[in-house]
């Protein structure tokens, strides 16, 4: 892991192996003979499996190995901390409470390594088989309950679902990445390059100069707050897609890229300007990457042939103009495409519109337009208390309801294509037969 | 000059700077701050755990201890939504971008997302879908760019990017020693990052693509309860059972601010920045919301009002307000 880089601290920090007493301790625990009586315990209406109570932990401790209660509390409160058993009610607080209070052990060190023995056949890391051979040697006295507790799970992990397979699985590999060699995280960090802390703390502080007015906790807004005024025409002046934006707004789309890509208007805006430089196929190949990536998994292998055909193919009607080794990498990753598969294209594209059409969006009419047409509105009034206080609130149409008319209104301006594009053949039709009509 | 601040031996003989108030010396000092609780939401009857902005700027999430999930209109006060989860201590919840649905889990060790409808007989539960599956808590969710994929962090040390429609998992996140608490993803366009903390006081920075741990910071004492992006992208904060908030810079790849006062004594459980990112609110469990000057490092204002420990903090989407949750149960807006 990278440490904190000031001079004096070291560069890494060693990760200490699992105690091994502990751990055999665990096992015990866990034995079905000489350990604690383990049962699904029902939390409200979950049933957990394999849980037990703090209080029978304490008695178990005190039993085992013959120790004072302040003592045998203090260790169990240890192995809650470490993580070798965690509290089911209240997760973050880790410790052990000698009480009903429900807790599961945590799957030890020593069954994954034999899980994964057997697993993987006798074949394991070099660090991982020295672990192993450790282990065996220490509890040398419990290894056959090992085995076949690892058999057990790796059996039952067999028979599983996919879903918990997978679970399980996750939390395996986190614990051996946890503690694997550092030598990994050390190569990362040297290949890693760093800005001057000058000159990054520099752009953060600028970057809140430049907002400092846009932030209405600090500057204010206008007409007005609607938390404070209980007016919400702040709100309506600001929807997605207004008719006609603030000044504030519009001149946000000045201070970066990013900030007009994101604003939906200011899209709008950009894409009328793209259209008249014959560039408008870039920023709608950069939306359908977006909606690949962030969409319905099932359809990625569909949306990326569409992109293909619509952007990319040889003569497409969209055709965006990338380099040859981009398209070269881009058209090659098709061949199994994933939700990524664009990703080189789509940043090339992007550092385009960036640094080559949006410098001159900004200087063209079509903004300068939006910025002389864009309302500046007026403070508003002092809010009213009335007689019975608080002003009535007016309620906005929900999310569900807007998604609706808006799906509404796209499948009135898909029919109303149609019907053009039939008129256009129904007149094409009547002309032909004139024109193929046979010599008398 | 009294400063609120620890300089923890940054001033290096060569007079590099590291620390942001350093070089944010010459920033303009901010005036007169009041903000007060505009809206109080009623209606968990046990602590609330998380809330989460609708991208209309009023609407919320919110959920509790007994298992309720909330939907409110937080202008109006009403409450649109309700659903009673099958189990108890909802941890996480979050709203969808397209304002249409809601996902949420907890001790189920899931994260399930359940449509809003109208309907007049509505049974949101029968239309729940499970989507992601861990072997502990779910501590955090969140999704993506769209309503298709969801981010999730868990009790188990994982983290893991999930297709909604599926329940396939796209890519898991190994590197936490312990319960991951907390996350958040990058605002920018071109990156596909997110940021997570953990009970193992890291916070971690990982490539989505890869499933790559690409950064890591280890500098707080405890637990990191909360996480939360700079609005440009270049930095985030941190909150923790330590007492203290920090920030990290992304490109320095280092921590450059410690938010922290002799007089505050207990964990920091949530935090957010102001649009400008001047401002970071932090909510803490003695009950109180302290708002922090982000580039001069001092505490601008305290902030009283909960009965109980402040669980959750957002700032709206436009920068108007920001909510907090309480284990009091109640919710406000402040403004």
């Amino acid at each position: 892991m990278l440490a904190h880089r000031a001079p004096s601290c070291p560069l890494l920090k060693p990760i200490p192996p699992p105690a091994l007493q502990i751990e055999a301790l665990m096992m015990e625990m866990q034995s079905p003979d000489a350990g604690i009586k383990t049962q699904t315990q029902t939390v409200m209406v979950a049933n957990i499996p394999h849980a037990v109570t703090g209080n029978d932990i304490m008695q178990w401790i005190l039993q085992r190995l013959q120790i004072t209660a302040e003592e045998a509390l203090h260790l169990g409160d240890l192995f809650v901390k470490y993580g070798y058993i965690y509290p089911l009610q209240e997760p973050k607080n880790l410790t052990l409470r000698a009480d009903g209070s429900l807790y599961r052990f945590q799957v030890s060190c020593t069954i994954y390594l034999a899980k994964k023995n057997i697993k993987r056949k006798g074949i394991l890391e070099e660090y991982e088989k020295e672990h192993y051979n450790m282990l065996n040697q220490k509890i040398n006295y419990k290894w056959d309950f090992v085995i076949m507790q690892a058999k057990e799970q790796y059996k039952a992990g067999k028979e599983r679902k996919k879903e918990d397979r997978y679970a399980l699985d996750c939390q395996e590999r986190a614990y051996w990445l946890v503690n694997r060699t550092p030598i990994m995280y050390y190569q990362q960090a040297i290949m890693k390059t760093r800005v001057k802390s000058s000159v990054s703390l520099g752009g953060i502080v600028k970057y809140s100069e430049q907002f400092l007015s846009n932030d209405p906790i600090l500057s204010g807004c206008l007409p007005s707050n609607p938390w404070i005024s209980d007016d919400p025409e702040f709100w309506d002046l600001n929807a997605k897609l207004v008719e006609v934006p603030t000044r504030m707004r519009v001149e946000r789309w000045a201070f970066n890229f990013s900030e007009l890509i994101r604003d939906p208007k200011g899209r709008q805006n950009f894409q009328l300007f793209l259209k008249k430089e014959f560039s408008g196929e870039n920023l709608g190949f950069w939306e359908a990457c977006e909606d690949l990536k962030y969409g319905d998994q099932s359809k990625v292998k569909e949306k990326a042939e569409e992109i293909y055909k619509l952007f990319l193919a040889p003569g497409a009607r969209r055709w965006i103009n990338i380099d040859g080794k981009t398209m070269g990498i881009t058209v090659k990753g098709l061949e199994h495409p994933h939700r990524y598969v664009l990703d080189a294209a789509q940043t090339h594209i992007y550092m385009l519109m960036k640094k080559d059409s949006y410098g001159r969006y900004l200087k063209s009419p079509i903004y300068k337009e939006m910025l002389a047409k864009a309302v500046v509105p007026q403070e508003g009034v002092k809010k009213s208390t009335g007689l019975f206080g608080r002003r009535h609130l007016r309620s906005s149409p929900s999310p569900i309801i807007l998604r609706q008319q808006e799906e509404e209104a796209k499948a009135r301006e898909a029919a109303n294509t149609v019907d053009i594009t039939q008129v256009m053949s129904k007149l094409d039709r009547r002309n032909q037969p004139q024109k193929e009509a046979p010599p008398k | 000059r009294r400063t609120d601040i620890f300089t923890r031996g940054w001033w290096v003989s060569n007079h590099q700077l590291f620390a942001v108030h350093q070089v944010a010396e010459r920033v303009e000092a901010l005036g007169q701050f009041v903000m007060k609780t505009r809206r109080t939401l009623k209606g968990h009857g046990n602590k609330v755990l998380c809330m989460d902005w609708c991208k209309d700027k009023r609407r919320i999430v919110s959920s509790s201890q007994d298992g309720k999930v909330i939907v409110w209109d937080s202008f109006t006060t009403n409450k649109e939504h309700a659903v009673t989860m099958p189990c108890t201590w909802v941890m996480a919840c979050a709203y969808a971008p397209s304002g249409c649905a809601i996902a949420c889990g907890g001790l189920d060790n899931k994260c399930s997302v359940y449509p809003l409808t109208f309907e007049k007989n509505e049974n949101m539960a029968a239309k729940k879908k499970s989507v992601a599956m861990h072997t502990n808590y779910l501590s955090a969710c969140s999704f993506t760019n769209s309503d298709m994929q969801i981010l999730t962090a868990s009790g188990d040390g994982t983290c893991a990017l999930w297709d909604v429609e599926s329940g396939q998992l796209l890519q898991s996140f190994h590197g936490h020693g312990a319960d991951v608490l907390c996350l958040d993803l990058a605002p920018s366009e071109t990156g596909n990052t997110f940021v997570s903390g953990g009970c193992d006081k890291k916070a971690m920075v990982w490539d989505m693509r890869s499933g790559q741990c690409v950064q890591s910071f280890e500098t707080h004492d405890s637990d990191i309860n909360s996480v939360r992006y700079y609005p440009s992208g270049d930095a985030f904060a941190s909150g923790s059972d330590d007492a203290t908030c920090r920030l990290y810079d992304l490109r320095a790849d280092r921590e450059v601010a410690i938010y922290s006062k002799e007089s505050i004594i207990f964990g920091a459980s949530s935090v957010d920045f102001s649009l400008s990112g001047r401002l970071l609110f932090a909510g803490y469990n003695d009950y109180t919301i302290n708002v922090w000057d982000v580039l001069k490092g001092s505490r601008v204002s305290i902030l009283f009002g909960h009965e109980n420990r402040v669980s959750t903090l957002r700032v709206s989407p436009d920068g108007t307000a920001f909510c907090s949750g309480s284990w009091d149960h109640t919710l406000r807006i402040w403004a």
